[in-house]
């Protein structure tokens, strides 16, 4: 299946529920992704995972449907899958292989052409910086090498949907970086979904924000929406005011931060305090959110 | 006691253990089922009562031979060297020349004795041992374990006891099985307290003993030797901590050990090589039994003294080698040889990898299979098994075969009358008339008016011609039954009957040749294939590969080729082999006739000739195989790897394998659609028509239940671990 340039995609998840025994993972999900990054935020066991594993048609469905313009995914199949690049969470690979190898394989099943494979394989070893270790096993990589090999497989064929799940894992800051700017540079013509636990691989990116809990959305909006949502929530407090010493046992969840002032605790919450303490608008960020959401 | 813990109480070395003690005692039976029959233990005994009765002389001949050695030199007056060794054998016999010999019932302990593969499965377990004393695959263990007070020489020092200790348990163990096994089979217990010599197996083995001394004595020699294997293998695994190099040195090392010694001579220059071998210790009874001297730098050597000596030297240097290595404890990483031989393998494997990359992609799933899932060392058992069970020995020598070939290239094809005018009728006349002429001869000798030596000749004579009758009968009837059958020609059957029907390679064997061809070619896909699912599931590569457009049905697709494409080698190899073999067994002739003339084929449903029906036979095993490759794989998908392949192994292989003991449970084995002839011999033509039907219905099902599972919507089956 063809996707025409000009005509807007559209994923819509209704009702999506996938229950594991008597564990919910993913509670009557509905949801609506058009061309844009959408970071997926939420704690570990927050369902993320299944829902991109329900997206790749990996695991079965309890109930409710993922259509795409329309149609059903399970019954596009072949068709929705070759529109998709998926990079799992688990760095799983045929260690023997090398990276080249491993990217021509993946791109036969992929169904690209052997010669746009090849020159493609190689643009993307080029791009995530494996070029020169091409030839040998993955085997020898290093947890970042691998990361990006994984990042590489799910770009190849120039897929209109890319479903990342924890991207960054195991990458050092530069690295992370590196992955943040090549996935900023995949467009906006195309449905890419970043899950993630870690708030700053998607803070900068993302245009949208998914805030996941116990397998719900709990929070769907733009990242300045968000930050606008929780205006006047956030504090910071030095550690050596006499206030500090009366709330620091009932905001355990605080955290230390090094400012020009000296030490302080940040605090997200919308109990009433000193307003000397609050932050402006400008000062909270996504981690902020985050925490005020999801913990 | 950690350590023997460590190894004893672990689920592979428990598995290995039962396995190795299962195919110990099986084999066993199998291969020495033409010894336990009455007639054939009465044979040993016959033939042990002849030896010890002229075992004296025996002994007084090599000690006369040996004290008469002398000769002219051109320096000296006599061979000093001869002399020398003249000496030394005759003093070793002088020790056995006085002992008594007395009935043994020894011939099911002289088959545990022949019984080799039990050294090498031992062996088996012993390399698996020394590989689990190798921690490098987690550098950071052995990094742990050496920082410890005892984790250096005195843990080599524990590890050379415990591997000394199991190798002890093992042999004592598989040894007493074999012979509590040999009691059973053999039914009678031999007499241990009697001289060992009384074995003629035994009658150069210069030490007088009992047999129950010499047993144990073989017991601890064998349990020694292969410590000292294995302890090569740790020595080259502690110097390259290379596992996969290591392995490929010691094999090459073996591998040269044995060539040495099947081509040296006794003679050769070098013939110390050939008697202090590696080889050797595994196959140690040859070198307690045997007496044997050998020249070497001008000195006569004892060859059993000589390898005791060079035994305890390397032992040491072993033991040295190791002790140093353990206590510091350095990465072979350092060394820069070693560093180029992983360099050059490296890009070996990276030019194999880039030619790979050339192919579709059934190819990259070979490569996964037969490379990255080492499938090549079955790959390699299959052919080495494959090729040792085949035996190209004529199959019978007789004059009367010869002559019954000729009649058959003469008088075979088509039937006409000429066999009886120009063969059977004047062959009858000539036997009518020697019965006549015998019956004279003998009436003759009751007159006296002939002597004894005129009877011999007579009945002599008339010997032959009966043999001549006899096989004039056989033609005969043979004649008569195509002459009835309009379809059929006049061939020879023996090739043929060897080739497809109930005979194998030697009468009354069954279709045992064949049974173990299919078994092993089932066993094969079993393990070959074993990983080809798990490997995704251990890889976490499954969840990519079903998020491709082509990663579902095109890939279960391309892997059931894989399957198809190895079925149909597989036939061909079976086929040809097959063909070569009775090709030097006993010829086969005329292909092209009709498949009626082989008379043990009943009701041949439609006209068709030989050649048709082999290659159809080809096609329909192809099918069978592929057939069962899908049952198995669906089998394979549900339980991969090693499990798996023993799982299916268990459900296909050994219900053939026990039915190999006159049990009846073939009925129960999927082998039997995979050969097709015993089948049609035990159900006919139309019933196995129907069996193959259900059995590629079965198989088809299987194709498909795969797919479903492992292309379907949304599956649980294969999520992540």
């Amino acid at each position: 299946m063809e996707w025409e340039g000009d005509e807007f995609m559209e994923i819509k998840i209704e009702d999506l529920t996938k229950v594991y025994g008597s564990h919910v993972a993913l509670n009557h999900v509905s949801l609506t992704l058009n061309e844009g990054i959408y970071g997926i935020l939420g704690e570990n066991g927050a369902g993320k995972s299944t829902l991109l594993n329900l997206l790749t048609d990996n695991l079965k469905r309890s109930s409710g449907s993922i259509l795409l313009d329309g149609k059903d995914i399970l019954k596009m199949g072949k068709d929705y899958r070759k529109m998709i690049g998926y990079m799992p969470q688990q760095q799983g690979f045929y260690e023997d292989f090398s990276a080249l190898q491993f990217l021509l394989y993946i791109g036969e099943l992929k169904g690209i052409s052997r010669k746009q494979c090849n020159k493609q394989a190689l643009k993307l070893l080029k791009m995530v910086n494996l070029y020169d270790v091409r030839h040998h096993s993955i085997r020898s990589y290093s947890g970042g090498m691998r990361q990006r090999i994984l990042l590489a497989q799910a770009l190849l064929g120039n897929p209109d949907i890319i479903i990342l799940d924890e991207p960054s894992v195991g990458l050092d800051p530069r690295e992370r970086t590196h992955m943040r700017n090549i996935i900023s540079h995949l467009g906006r013509e195309k449905i890419v979904l970043i899950s993630t636990h870690i708030v700053s691989d998607v803070e900068s990116i993302a245009s949208d924000i998914l805030l996941m809990k116990k397998g719900k959305i709990i929070k769907n909006d733009t990242p300045t929406s968000l930050i606008h949502s929780i205006k006047g929530y956030v504090k910071e407090i030095p550690i050596d005011d006499l206030y500090y010493k009366k709330i620091k046992n009932h905001y355990k969840d605080g955290v230390f931060m090094q400012r020009s002032g000296g030490l302080q605790y940040r605090i997200v919450t919308d109990d009433k305090m000193d307003s000397q303490f609050t932050l402006d608008e400008e000062h909270i960020n996504l981690e902020d959110v985050y925490l005020y959401y999801v913990q | 006691m950690m350590e023997l813990r460590k190894i004893l109480f672990n689920k592979r070395s428990f598995i290995s253990f039962f396995l190795i003690t299962i195919m110990t005692c099986f084999v066993f039976a199998i291969q020495n089922r033409s010894s336990y029959s009455n007639s054939a233990i009465e044979t040993f005994n016959r033939n042990e009562l002849a030896y010890q009765k002229q075992y004296k002389t025996y002994v007084q001949k090599i000690m006369a031979v040996s004290e008469s050695y002398s000769g002219i030199s051109i320096f000296e007056k006599t061979n000093t060297f001869a002399k020398k060794r003249g000496e030394i054998t005759s003093r070793r016999y002088k020790r056995i020349a006085g002992v008594q010999l007395k009935q043994t019932h020894g011939a099911g302990l002289v088959s545990v004795f022949k019984f080799m593969l039990v050294n090498v499965l031992i062996l088996v377990f012993m390399i698996m041992i020394v590989f689990s004393y190798t921690d490098y695959e987690h550098l950071s263990l052995r990094l742990i374990i050496a920082t410890t007070p005892k984790g250096r020489t005195r843990l080599v020092i524990r590890r050379i006891f415990l591997l000394t200790f199991i190798s002890i348990l093992m042999h004592v163990f598989l040894y007493t099985l074999l012979l509590m096994e040999s009691c059973v089979l053999f039914k009678e217990i031999p007499s241990f307290f009697v001289s060992v010599q009384s074995l003629s197996y035994f009658k150069d083995f210069t030490f007088p003993m009992s047999i129950g001394n010499a047993f144990i004595l073989y017991i601890l020699m064998s349990a020694i030797l292969k410590v000292m294997v294995v302890m090569v293998l740790w020595m080259i695994l502690v110097l390259c901590s290379h596992k996969s190099i290591a392995s490929a040195i010691f094999s090459g090392l073996v591998a040269i050990e044995y060539l040495v010694y099947v081509t040296l001579s006794q003679s050769h220059p070098f013939s110390l090589l050939k008697y202090n071998n590696l080889y050797l210790c595994l196959n140690s009874i040859d070198l307690l039994r045997s007496y044997r001297t050998y020249s070497f730098m001008n000195q006569v050597i004892e060859a059993q003294r000589m390898f005791l000596c060079l035994f305890i030297i390397v032992f040491m240097i072993l033991i040295g080698i190791l002790l140093f290595k353990g206590h510091t404890q350095r990465t072979f990483h350092q060394s820069y040889i070693m560093t180029s031989i992983e360099r050059i393998l490296e890009s070996i494997h990276s030019y194999i990898k880039l030619i790979i990359t050339k192919f579709p992609l059934v190819f990259h799933e070979f490569y996964k299979v037969i490379i990255t899932q080492k499938g090549w060392i079955f790959f390699l058992c299959f052919i080495v098994l494959f090729i040792k069970m085949q035996d190209t020995s004529p199959y019978l020598t007789q004059g009367s075969i010869e002559q019954q070939k000729a009649i058959y290239s003469k008088y075979g094809g088509v039937y006409s009358k000429r066999i009886f005018v120009e063969y059977i009728d004047p062959c009858k006349k000539n036997y009518a008339k020697e019965v006549k002429r015998y019956k004279d001869v003998l009436k003759r000798y009751e007159e006296k008016k002939i002597n004894k030596d005129e009877l011999f000749d007579a009945q002599m004579r008339m010997d032959n011609i009966q043999n001549e009758y006899n096989l004039v009968k056989s033609i005969e009837v043979h004649v008569n039954k195509v002459k009835k059958n309009k379809k059929a020609w006049l061939i020879d059957q023996n090739g043929w009957k060897m080739l497809l029907s109930k005979d194998g390679h030697y009468a009354g064997e069954g279709f045992l040749t064949m049974e173990k061809e299919a078994m092993l070619i089932v066993a094969f896909i079993c393990f070959f294939f074993s990983s080809i699912w798990d490997y995704d599931q251990r890889s976490e590569m499954n969840l990519i590969l079903r998020a491709t457009a082509k990663g579902r049905t095109y890939l279960y697709n391309k892997r059931i080729l894989m399957y198809f494409i190895v079925s149909v080698l597989l036939t061909i190899v079976w086929t040809v082999v097959d063909f070569y073999v009775q090709a030097k067994v006993y010829p086969l002739t005329f292909f092209s006739a009709p498949l009626d003339s082989l008379l043990f084929f009943k009701n041949v449903p439609i006209s068709l000739s030989i050649n048709v029906f082999i290659v159809l036979l080809a096609i329909y095993r192809t099918l069978s195989l592929f057939a069962l490759s899908m049952i198995i794989n669906f089998i394979l998908m549900k339980i991969g790897s090693f499990k798996g392949g023993f799982l299916t192994l268990i459900l296909f292989v050994v219900p053939q394998f026990i039915s190999m003991f006159n049990i009846d449970v073939h009925y129960l084995s999927l082998i039997q659609p995979v050969m097709i002839l015993p089948l049609i011999h035990e159900v006919g033509f139309v019933y196995t028509s129907w069996i193959l039907m259900i059995f590629y219905l079965i198989g088809f099902i299987a194709y498909k239940a795969g797919k479903k599972l492992w292309s379907g919507k949304g599956m649980n089956l294969w999520k992540s671990k």
